[in-house]
């Protein structure tokens, strides 16, 4: 009984110390070495595990000017940098969704050219994003690698590896769903209990490991300045490519939804609930990816101005 | 700077009890937790009590003082101890006026 009692004191100290990356850089900069010390005088319960989230919520959208003014240029770059990577993470786990459900639409595309300029506007969003990855981020990328290599830092390496390892056990969950779950005509309560709920909780915990691991990374291995301005720069080609996908999204989706309304007969046929669903939630991911990308940006352009300084 | 004594409400008990559990002296994190938790019966989280902190050392009523390890002692501030002295006044007023109103009522208070 000891032993269990104590390994869920461990378990929940832990998860109070991870709770604390989700507080801003400059928050924790400030305040994060008297937290933990605090966090080991009165070990963390549930509801300390709460008032970390509500606090962490509570930074992120009151940010108060004794520690958000004392970020250096280099943290605002980090910071904002990492966000970007975050949102375009987010806005590919929208846009894999979108391009997996529409994949057999040709047909009704080049019968409503809307639709095909909107899927145009998403594709060239998406070049553009990709070309702004690998202009900002690859150099940022190589950076960690070679920081993880000279440290033997197996955290950092974790946590580059983290994406990855998540979307493969994504991947593995969803085969393995699709395996035991019966067949997709059955009742559809039954098929959003069996896969379409398990899924969803298993994406948004991936999105939220991909969209820390950034700045996890950055965080880690305080990359130079001048591939953080560089990154900075292509951070700005990013968000444009964000809101350019996002803006395709915005008009493909009611489009979809005029031109094609869902037939009544065929509830999970290719216009049906699960298309609908999945098309709906690309199009959530991609504004809140958006509304995100438009703060992160902002932030960016301030750092650059501030470190030309 | 804003006026501290105005804004104290809006923050709700948590700055109020920081305010209060300050006032004797400096205290770190796990003090303050402790001695609000005898003065008032609250125990504050963590996200709580940092969200406090933050935003009283933002309006100036509280400063950082020099850390003592990973533990940094927090004191209040002349600004901080009139805010702290004009909010108890009101809470006093309201407290005398509700305790005379239910002894006016017949009820003991």
């Amino acid at each position: 009984m000891r032993s269990h009692n104590h390994r869920r004191s461990r378990m929940l100290a832990g998860l109070a110390r991870s709770l604390l990356w989700l507080y801003p850089e400059p928050w924790r900069d400030r305040y994060e070495a008297e937290m933990l010390a605090l966090l080991e005088d009165d070990p963390p319960g549930v509801g300390a595990l709460a008032s970390l989230l509500g606090g962490a919520l509570d930074a992120h959208l009151r940010p108060q000017r004794n520690w958000r003014t004392s970020a250096t240029p280099a943290a605002l770059m980090r910071l904002s940098v990492g966000g970007l990577f975050s949102c375009w993470i987010l806005l590919s786990l929208a846009g894999s969704g979108f391009a997996k459900e529409t994949e057999g639409f040709s047909a009704v595309e080049s019968a409503h050219p809307l639709l095909q300029v909107a899927r145009y506007a998403v594709l060239a969003g998406a070049g553009l994003g990709c070309a702004a990855i690998a202009v900002g981020g690859l150099p940022l990328l190589w950076q960690a690698l070679h920081r993880m290599l000279v440290d033997r830092d197996t955290r950092l390496a974790g946590w580059i590896a983290a994406p990855a390892l998540c979307l493969g056990a994504l991947g593995a969950l969803a085969v393995l769903l699709m395996a035991v779950a019966p067949s997709r005509h059955g009742f559809p309560a039954s098929f959003a209990l069996e896969i379409v709920v398990p899924l969803t909780l298993a994406m948004h915990a991936f999105a939220l490991v991909c969209s820390l691991a950034p700045k996890v990374v950055m965080r880690r291995c305080q990359p130079g300045v001048v591939a953080l301005r560089r990154a900075c720069v292509a951070g700005q080609a990013l968000s444009i490519a964000i809101l350019l996908v996002c803006a395709g999204l915005l008009v493909y989706v009611p489009a979809l939804v005029v031109q094609a309304p869902l037939p009544a007969e065929a509830p999970s046929g290719p216009y049906g609930l699960s298309t609908a669903a999945t098309l709906c939630l690309s199009l959530a991911g991609a504004v809140a990816a958006s509304a995100m990308a438009l703060v992160a940006s902002a932030r960016s352009r301030r750092a650059l101005r501030a470190e030309a300084q | 700077m804003t006026n501290g004594a105005d804004e104290l409400g809006r923050w709700s008990d948590p700055g109020l009890l920081v305010l209060c559990s300050l006032a004797d002296g400096a205290k770190h994190g796990y003090a303050m937790v402790s001695d609000i938790e005898q003065l008032a019966g609250v125990h504050l989280g963590p996200g709580t009590l940092y969200g406090a902190l933050s935003r009283l050392e933002s309006h100036g009523l509280i400063e950082a003082a020099a850390p003592d390890g990973r533990r940094r002692p927090y004191r209040i501030t002349a600004a901080g101890s009139s805010a702290l002295a004009s909010q108890l006044r009101t809470l006093e007023s309201v407290a005398n006026a509700g305790l005379s109103r239910l002894r006016a009522a017949g009820v003991a208070a």
